[in-house]
């Protein structure tokens, strides 16, 4: 009993720890398992409350499996798995008794941990990693260490963290980083975020509350003017069933864009799990061996993007995409019947036009005059969709906007289609990188003239000039995207949070963008700046044995210091006694080398008898307290006065 | 790993060492407990999926983990060594009791937290040994026949801080406690004996006595039981005790007395006797092939007859 209050705690902590980075992905009846099981332990060890026995505890642990069969029958994949690790830590510590089983949970603590890094990579889950780690080892000190208390484990678990990271920097940095896997990668089965292969009524607007970062930018040199912040990422131009489809089949664009005034930034995407690679409009090339330039001036990574990416880029924001006449065909293609009233626009708006461009003002005009509103709430639309859009409802977010005009266009024969991507971003105010949030999500409609191939056109801008300035937040009508009630009375603490956000943020990416970016490539960058060159078997071996010299080195070092005899801490009594001989030498008599404190006590009082009465009870103190085995804290101060007061005054 | 240096010499060769002794890194050894092992297994696991992975947080916590074992190594090493054993006494037993050989031990200017004491597998004794002072830990072995009991080398041994290692010390050193004959109970009969000392009958291994009355200088012809030894022990001559009349009894029990046919019950009842007169006031002597100890009382008098009984036929141990 008393054991299990011992050690129990410490393990059920080290579990809460490691467990409390998965939550967000856990099934709430998993949280639920675990805060209930959790609970019920430490309380039973506070209150005494019965302990499941084994039976009982091999049922509850097959209503977990059970539960998780429910749960994650039909995918198998990192959820599941995490699922299966956190319905055992609820249930691991209380099979606690044995040393075995006590150890076996801390390491299932530090599995659950790693488990956490394979899904998240971001600065703070790094961060939270070494704290868990640290809560981890403390727990596994502790049942190692049955008479300590929590302040020793703690202190040594934060002792031997603190002497292993200059060693895993070190093994960090030398460590051989291979180029590709070893199994191949898993596939993610996770969620996609942002954009998908089709641009229908919501797929948009769904995302303008969703405030995560979709990618970061940072710009070599000044930002462009927000009128060219167009993040090009999805080109749809197959219009199928009222939502608008990428092509099937996109040809390979072979050499890159030329153009001039080129703009070079860096982009750090975040992982969508799905291959789109985002970048401003017009790109000039792929920017990776890892992604494809295609004919629609898109690119896409041949790997789905499931973990933080970074990637240099060189677009030419002020150009158009020009005479590429991909597409085109496609372009024009329209359902031969329905939206008969948005047809008969179309052919007015045609009527005498001298050339497409007129026919896409007037389109503009159309949408600038009629009462159009922007809106994240529009009403639902029916069969005839365009129609229903143009004419009645006249309410609705960019991907209306854009699927209506494209179709308006292609109906006055204007080759146009839609391109998904974002608009905008924001300055972080304490690095200067470009923050593009999914709430930036954006599609605009580019068409195509004969003469100067195709032309990028913003309808959403005729309705909600204020997209391009304000991003989304400040182009809908108030109230839609609410800031709420932390936004109206939290005002300068608001601001403060803010602050601090901006710079965490960008410290993350300072960070993130080294250390994911540490790979084979910079790791050859490093070693030859130490004079290793790598490329070859012996450059490798030797690169390793390097590192493998330094951590022995290191560890030698360790075992040195360790071994070094600490500065003895004088005890007070030692060191009030001696300040008691240096005051008597210094009056006269100096105790001889070897003299105990008895016979110097005779010896200074031979020579100094006006002394006797003082140094006998000094020394009677001092003997009291050394060999009589007296260790009362009054005693000492009585002893300390008594040396502090004696002034013996030379004779 | 830190044994390179040590003797080639396997343990269990080397000479017994004399107190007070320091465990230096030459007398310890060092392993990965079987939760290392299992430990190292896991990380290597990480490792490859962080491999696999081209995961830089994986690697980070591989590498973290792994270094802090590394240390964690040192400081295991560091528990155990440097540690000083001043002494060692055991309180002698009676056979077939755990013998508990108190071990004082002192550590100079480090705590060290959970070391292990063994003399037996089955007994071991945790203890921390506070900086700079001396810890007494007492360490179990169970005897199992009288005499002198030296029971094998003491391991002390370590798994502290993260117990993923194991480093020990074998000691093999001269332990030894005196292990009374375990007491075989019987009647407690005081048969008088005629005051000339005669022979006692029955399971009367009592020679029983009156009070004394005082003493008287040694004739030729007296009884030898009523020779006081002590005086004669002081120098002072041999006198002859004189009794008269009931009372106060002396009983001196006398190994050719005890009828068993077996040497060891007969020690066995003595012990027992010597137990239960020791519980009253009775002054009492003991009388063996070997030696003779004459009546006497309290505590080291009776552990005087009990070490008589225990190195009894064993050689002279130097009572």
């Amino acid at each position: 009993m008393s054991e299990e209050r011992k050690y129990t705690p410490a393990l059920t902590m080290a579990l809460i720890v490691a467990v409390f980075p998965h939550t967000l992905q856990l099934p709430l009846w998993i949280i639920a398992w675990c805060i209930g099981l959790w609970g019920y332990l430490l309380a039973s060890l506070r209150f005494g409350w019965p302990r499941p026995n084994r039976p009982v505890r091999i049922v509850l642990a097959l209503i977990g499996i059970a539960g998780l069969l429910a749960t994650f029958s039909t995918r198998l994949g990192p959820e599941a798995y995490i699922g299966l690790l956190a319905v055992m830590a609820a249930l691991k510590p209380f099979e606690s008794s044995t040393h075995r089983d006590r150890m076996i949970t801390v390491f299932i603590a530090y599995f659950i941990i790693i488990s956490s890094l394979l899904q998240t990579e971001t600065f703070t889950i790094t961060l939270y990693m070494f704290f868990s780690v640290f809560v981890t080892t403390a727990a596994l000190v502790r049942i190692n260490n049955p008479y300590g208390g929590y302040r020793s484990d703690l202190k040594r678990a934060g002792i031997l963290l603190g002497k292993a990271i200059p060693l895993m920097i070190i093994l960090f940095l030398l460590f051989p980083r291979m180029q590709g896997s070893l199994f191949g990668m898993r596939q993610a089965g996770q969620a996609r975020s942002g954009f998908s292969g089709q641009l229908s009524p919501g797929s948009i607007s769904s995302l303008v509350k969703n405030d995560e970062a979709a990618f970061r930018a940072e710009f070599k040199g000044r930002i462009p003017p927000p009128e060219q912040l167009y993040w090009r990422g999805v080109v749809f131009s197959r219009l199928d069933n009222g939502s608008w489809h990428r092509p099937e089949r996109v040809p390979e664009r072979s050499e890159p864009l030329q153009g001039q005034n080129p703009v070079d930034y860096t982009i750090s995407i975040e992982p969508h799990n799905d291959q789109w690679i985002f970048a401003l409009d017009v790109p000039a090339r792929a920017p990776t061996r890892w992604s494809t330039f295609y004919r629609d001036f898109t690119i896409q990574s041949r790997r789905t993007i499931s973990r933080k990416r970074r990637y240099e880029m060189r677009s030419y924001p002020g150009q158009k995409p020009g005479k590429s006449d991909w597409g085109v065909d496609a372009a024009r293609r329209l359902p031969k019947e329905g939206n008969p009233r948005t047809r008969e626009l179309a052919a007015q708006l045609s009527k005498g036009a001298d050339n497409a461009s007129q026919i896409v003002d007037r389109g503009l005009k159309y949408l600038g005059d009629g009462e159009f509103a922007y809106t994240l709430n529009p009403p639902l639309l029916g069969d005839d969709p365009m129609d229903e859009f143009l004419f009645e409802s006249r309410r609705g977010y960019c991907e209306h906007y854009a699927s209506a005009f494209a179709y308006l266009m292609r109906a006055a024969g204007v080759p146009a289609r839609i391109v998904g991507g974002y608009l905008g971003g924001e300055r972080n105010p304490f690095a200067g990188y470009l923050v593009i949030r999914q709430s930036d999500a954006h599609a605009w409609v580019e068409v195509w003239y004969p003469e100067a191939g195709w032309n990028r056109v913003d309808p959403t801008l005729m309705v909600a000039p204020a997209r391009l300035n304000q991003g989304a937040q400040g182009a809908l009508p108030p109230g839609e995207l609410s800031g709420g009630f932390a936004g109206k009375y939290l005002g300068p603490v608001q601001s403060l949070i803010e602050q601090v956000q901006w710079g965490w943020d960008a410290l993350s990416l300072q960070w993130e963008a080294w250390f994911h970016g540490y790979s084979r490539e910079e790791q050859q960058a490093l070693l030859e700046k130490l004079g290793i060159y790598w490329r070859s078997w012996k450059g490798m071996s030797a690169a390793l044995l390097f590192g493998l010299g330094l951590v022995a080195g290191i560890t030698g070092l360790y075992a040195v210091l360790q071994f070094r005899r600490p500065r003895a801490r004088k005890d007070p009594v030692s060191k009030y006694y001696e300040k008691f001989c240096r005051k008597l030498a210094r009056a006269g008599p100096a105790r001889p080398a070897g003299m105990g404190p008895k016979d110097y006590a005779a010896f200074a009082a031979d020579r100094r008898p006006d002394l006797r009465e003082e140094v006998k009870t000094i020394t009677d103190l001092y003997i009291r307290m050394r060999y009589g085995g007296d260790t009362n804290t009054e005693t000492l101060t009585h002893f300390k006065n008594r040396v502090h007061k004696f002034k013996p005054g030379q004779k | 790993m830190k044994n390179t240096a040590a003797p080639k010499k396997k343990p269990g060769r080397r000479s017994p060492v004399s107190l007070p002794v320091t465990i230096t890194r030459h007398r310890t050894y060092m392993l990965p407990t079987r939760h290392g092992m299992l430990f190292f297994l896991a990380l290597l696991a990480m490792l490859v999926g962080s491999i696999n992975y081209n995961n830089n947080l994986g690697f980070l916590l591989v590498f973290l983990l792994g270094a802090m074992s590394l240390v964690s190594m040192l400081h295991t090493h560091r528990n155990l060594v440097g540690l000083r054993v001043l002494s060692v006494s055991a309180k002698p037993v009676f056979a077939g009791e755990a013998a508990m050989f108190d071990f004082q031990i002192y550590s100079e200017n480090v705590l060290r937290p959970a070391l292990v004491f063994s003399i037996e597998k089955t007994h071991r004794t945790t203890e921390d040994v506070a900086a700079g002072a001396v810890t007494r830990i007492p360490v179990r072995a169970t005897t199992r026949q009288r005499g002198v009991f030296s029971p094998g080398p003491v391991t002390v041994h370590t798994r502290f801080p993260l117990g993923l290692f194991y480093t020990w010390s074998t000691l093999r050193m001269e332990l030894s406690c005196v292990v009374y004959p375990e007491p075989l109970a019987g009647p407690f009969q005081v048969h008088e004996s005629t005051a000339d000392g005669a022979e006692a009958e029955g399971p009367g291994i009592l020679h029983g006595a009156d009070d004394f009355m005082g003493m008287k200088t040694y004739q030729p012809g007296d009884p030898i039981r009523r020779i006081s030894w002590k005086t004669f022990s002081r120098g002072q001559g041999l006198f002859t005790k004189e009794f008269g009349g009931r009372g106060q009894t002396i009983l001196i029990f006398d190994y050719d007395a005890v009828k068993s046919d077996d040497a060891e019950k007969k020690l066995s009842r003595l012990c027992d006797l010597i137990i239960k007169a020791a519980r009253t006031n009775i002054e009492y002597g003991l009388r063996l092939p070997e030696t003779f100890i004459p009546p006497g009382r309290g505590e080291q008098h009776k552990h005087r007859c009990l070490k008589a009984l225990a190195l009894s036929g064993k050689g002279d141990k130097g009572i």
